[in-house]
């Protein structure tokens, strides 16, 4: 019933392409079978309102799987293979059934004997309306279980558009994924799936599948520019671009539009908290833009940008409301203003932003300083040519200790316990923190 | 700089950042692209790794220069084409 107009479209389309994946391609009809078989399964094993967290990367199963969960009027919970602290963040989202997948595409099927009763949950099960659970990288670190309720999300899909041949790396667990991959399913579009998600391979991608649309990151920009992966495969069938999650270097941007003029460069704008907005940049090559659309009000007070949206958030579950009563959410983004344009500087505060993804120094801090020999350690960005803001961190030891064997340390000892971009690349022995006159710890 | 030294300076780094004993690092070892023995974030590590070890001997290079970016031969794809780099930097 919530997804009947995009079920009815995939019933005109089932010839046509829909997914490509592990070298094949999917047609309507596949996915639209599987589908079926996921609804089934959903309708045996679950309620409808019930908390289901799957743990996947994109794929024709995992595509099915997530249209089914939403017409079944479950809330949806989508972890990615790279997530750490999947345990957790089960706990905070009142995870009832777990649909855990390996890279295999094998499942398990499992009860978590949670038993999901947020106030939040109850006032969306009230409205009978199908939820998701994004986690959202708050100020203190720690992740924040943020619901929405699909039916706003669903009803920007209502009005079918035109869709371009788009390739998607973004993790399973990523807002914006979703929505790319909603928006390109109501519209029967084609999604691509690279194996890999390195420069090279989504290049190659690319040029064999004849890809027009690629979501990216600056970063990713970049590491394409320095790769020189389009020189190996021609990707001249793209047509447009999309970067967000991160400041782009003008450089890099300037960079891109001389090589390839003919390619459309846009800026997306996106926070967990309230939906994916559409942006209008000034011009290809100009960082100026225009954030909104019909469903959003924009306000910018002391150069910080607020944002209030038709399709926010309820809230968090574990987590103050992040709105004034007025339904304002502070963005924390600097902006700065030219007419209708604005211009992203830069985040408030000490988030480091590593090639898109978000770091908070208090979480990785406290990571170095259970390691064996490590007193204090103050975690700061430091900007990187590649990744835009590399990790790094002061470390005052309690004993001696060669820089060289603290470093192999600090990186065996945060493996498991970080993902990768999290982990401190420059390491610095110091004598004593720097402390600013409010008693508050000066990064960097 | 003589070639073999920077060569060793970058497979000591490789080998220090992939810490695996099972992955030969040698002249050949392909830094960039499919093959590649480490990832984008572990590029950008390695390239940190070899700056320092390279300030050890008091030579004070930046590897990730626009000039770097903008060759129309990345300068980063092998241990061997990154030594060269080196040397032409450090010269």
């Amino acid at each position: 019933m919530y997804i009947d107009f995009i079920i009815e479209r995939f019933k005109e389309s089932l010839d046509k392409e829909a997914v490509i994946w592990n070298n094949s391609v999917y047609d309507y009809r596949y996915l639209l079978d599987k589908y079926e078989f996921w609804l089934d399964f959903l309708k045996e094993n679950t309620q409808p309102g019930s908390v289901v967290a799957v743990r996947a990367d994109y794929n024709p199963d995992s595509i099915s799987l997530m249209l089914a969960l939403i017409e079944n009027g479950n809330i949806f919970v989508p972890f990615s293979f790279a997530n750490k602290d999947i345990e957790e963040k089960i706990q905070s989202a009142e995870v009832e059934h777990y649909i855990k997948f390996d890279k295999e595409g094998n499942f398990q099927f499992i009860d978590t004997e949670i038993k999901a009763n947020h106030q939040l949950i109850e006032e969306l099960r009230q409205r009978k309306h199908p939820g998701v659970i994004v986690f959202s990288s708050g100020s203190t670190g720690k992740p924040k279980a943020a619901l929405h309720d699909y039916t706003h999300l669903l009803n920007k899909f209502k009005v079918q558009r035109a869709t371009l041949r788009t390739v998607t790396f973004l993790l399973f667990d990523h807002w914006g994924g979703i929505n790319t991959l909603l928006y390109i399913l109501s519209n029967t579009g084609v999604i691509g799936v690279p194996d890999v998600r390195s420069p090279e391979e989504v290049c190659e991608f690319i040029e064999r599948y004849k890809i027009e649309l690629l979501p990216t990151t600056p970063t990713f920009i970049n590491l394409i520019l320095i790769s020189k992966a389009y020189l190996k495969h021609d990707i001249s069938s793209l047509k447009v671009v999309s970067y967000g999650t991160e400041m782009m270097p003008e450089s890099t941007l300037k960079a891109f539009n001389k090589l390839f003029p003919k390619i459309t460069l846009k800026q997306t704008y996106g926070l967990t908290e309230l939906g994916v907005m559409r942006t209008k940049s000034e011009s290809n090559d100009s960082l100026w833009v225009k954030v909104g659309g019909e469903d959003y009000e924009t306000k910018v007070v002391d150069n910080v940008l607020f944002i209030k949206a038709k399709t926010s958030i309820l809230g968090y579950l574990n987590a103050p409301s992040p709105f004034d009563d007025e339904g304002w959410y502070n963005t924390g983004d600097r902006v700065e203003q030219k007419g209708e344009y604005i211009r992203f500087l830069g985040r408030e505060n000490d988030i480091i932003n590593v090639g898109g993804q978000k770091v908070f120094p208090a979480e990785v801090e406290s990571v170095l300083m259970q390691i064996d020999n490590i007193n204090e350690a103050t975690v700061f960005g430091k900007s990187n040519p590649i990744m835009g803001n590399v990790v790094a961190a002061k470390i005052i030891l309690d004993k001696e200790e060669p820089l060289n064997r603290l470093k192999s340390k600090i990186r065996k000892y945060c493996k498991n316990k970080l993902e990768a971009y999290k982990v401190p690349v420059h390491i610095e022995i110091t004598e004593k923190t720097k402390v600013s006159e409010r008693f508050k710890k000066v990064r960097g | 700089m003589e070639k073999n030294e920077a060569i060793q300076i970058v497979i000591e780094a490789v080998k220090g950042y992939i810490d695996d004993e099972n992955v030969p690092v040698n002249a050949e070892t392909v830094l960039l692209g499919n093959n590649a023995v480490v990832d984008s974030i572990g590029l950008v590590n390695l390239i940190v790794d070899i700056e320092s070890a390279l300030a050890e001997k008091d030579i004070e290079v930046t590897l990730t220069s626009e000039d770097a970016m903008s060759r129309r031969k990345s300068p980063f794809r092998s241990v061997d084409t990154l030594s060269d780099y080196i040397i032409e930097l450090s010269a």
